[in-house]
């Protein structure tokens, strides 16, 4: 498969997965009904907790604050994967583990002792960035031919 | 010929252990407050998969690609969504059955707006309000649902394949020792 099939897709998928966080929001303020399918869809991977999600049309988005964050910014992160992979993988693995280990400290503070917006947008956006290139990157190499071969030559197999 | 024949490790085992991980994040109480942080617990199972894949390579063999932490977070993501339906089937069997009531209940209130503002209520959500009540019905009766455990299942699969294969790409990223 080539690799722009594989990145539009997964580019897509995430545009899909972002737009039906809003489009349930909206569905419920134009009393259509159907916000219920995707508010139970994002109920099994989200607590969806009132104060603490976003709001628009006067409704909550189908998903909280901090996956919100996650997934946006790694919808963000897929659209600049082009530029983000000029970057150096050793740079990205540490911004991964920095931004890992600030959304650990940011969510058990939160239980233990206090938490605020700021701290889950920015945590969350940064593990959705960071994480992004090294699934898209991994995907595209997973399935593309000759990305597996260069790999392979890269590592003397 | 047979000097530069490399078998790699087989993958179920490491597989298994991903799984029983997003199984016991899934369902445990408390713990399973980690899937708060965007399914944290299931990408950690496909993190873990790769960890226990990498432990049983020896040490001069190459490196894993990114393919390897692919299928092994979906392979752990099929195992936890087998052993987390096979949990919640026997938790409604013995412990709980409103299982449904929560989505009944908003099914139920969604109609109810529509019909006292005066709109149509769309066909699809009085089939569903159906199928909810048979469900039911079923589980009272029999304490088990076919229909339900395959819909449990395919969409615990869909939730546990996506999150478990981003687990271990992250997992490759991340534990990936640098190729000599």
């Amino acid at each position: 498969m080539s690799k722009k099939i594989i990145y539009f897709s997964i580019l897509l998928l995430s545009f899909i997965w972002c737009f039906s966080i809003i489009l349930a929001p909206y569905l419920k303020a134009t009393k259509s009904g159907y916000n219920i399918f995707i508010y139970f869809f994002f109920s099994r991977i989200c607590h969806q907790l009132p104060e603490r999600s976003f709001y628009i049309f006067g409704e909550k988005f189908a998903a909280c604050e901090r996956c919100t964050s996650i997934y946006f910014s790694f919808f963000v992160g897929t659209v600049f994967f082009p530029l983000i992979r000029k970057i150096k993988t050793e740079y990205l693995k540490i911004c991964l583990y920095i931004s890992i280990f600030f959304i650990v400290i940011d969510f058990l503070f939160g239980y233990i002792y206090f938490q605020n917006i700021y701290s889950i947008i920015i945590s969350g956006s940064a593990l959705g960035l960071c994480s992004s290139y090294f699934v898209v990157y991994g995907i595209i190499n997973s399935f593309n031919k000759s990305n597996q071969n260069l790999e392979a030559k890269k590592i003397g197999r | 010929m047979e000097d530069n024949y490399y078998q790699s490790p087989g993958k179920v085992k490491p597989a298994i252990i991903g799984g029983i991980i997003m199984t016991i994040t899934s369902t445990i109480p408390y713990l399973s407050l980690i899937n708060c942080a965007c399914c944290a617990g299931i990408m950690l199972g496909g993190l873990a998969s790769v960890y226990f894949y990498l432990q049983q390579l020896p040490p001069d063999e190459p490196p894993l690609e990114s393919k390897h932490g692919l299928i092994l977070g979906a392979f752990a993501g099929i195992f936890g969504a087998i052993f987390e339906t096979l949990i919640t089937v026997l938790i409604i069997k013995f412990l709980s059955k409103g299982y449904f009531d929560q989505i009944y209940i908003e099914i139920e209130k969604n109609i109810s707006d529509l019909e006292s503002q005066g709109q149509d209520v769309p066909q699809l959500l009085n089939e569903i309000q159906n199928v909810i009540v048979n469900l039911t019905q079923e589980i009272g009766e029999k304490g088990f649902s076919l229909v339900l455990t395959i819909l449990m299942l395919a969409f615990n699969t869909m939730k546990d394949v996506i999150f478990g294969l981003i687990g271990g790409l992250i997992g490759v990223a991340l534990l990936q020792k640098k190729s000599k």
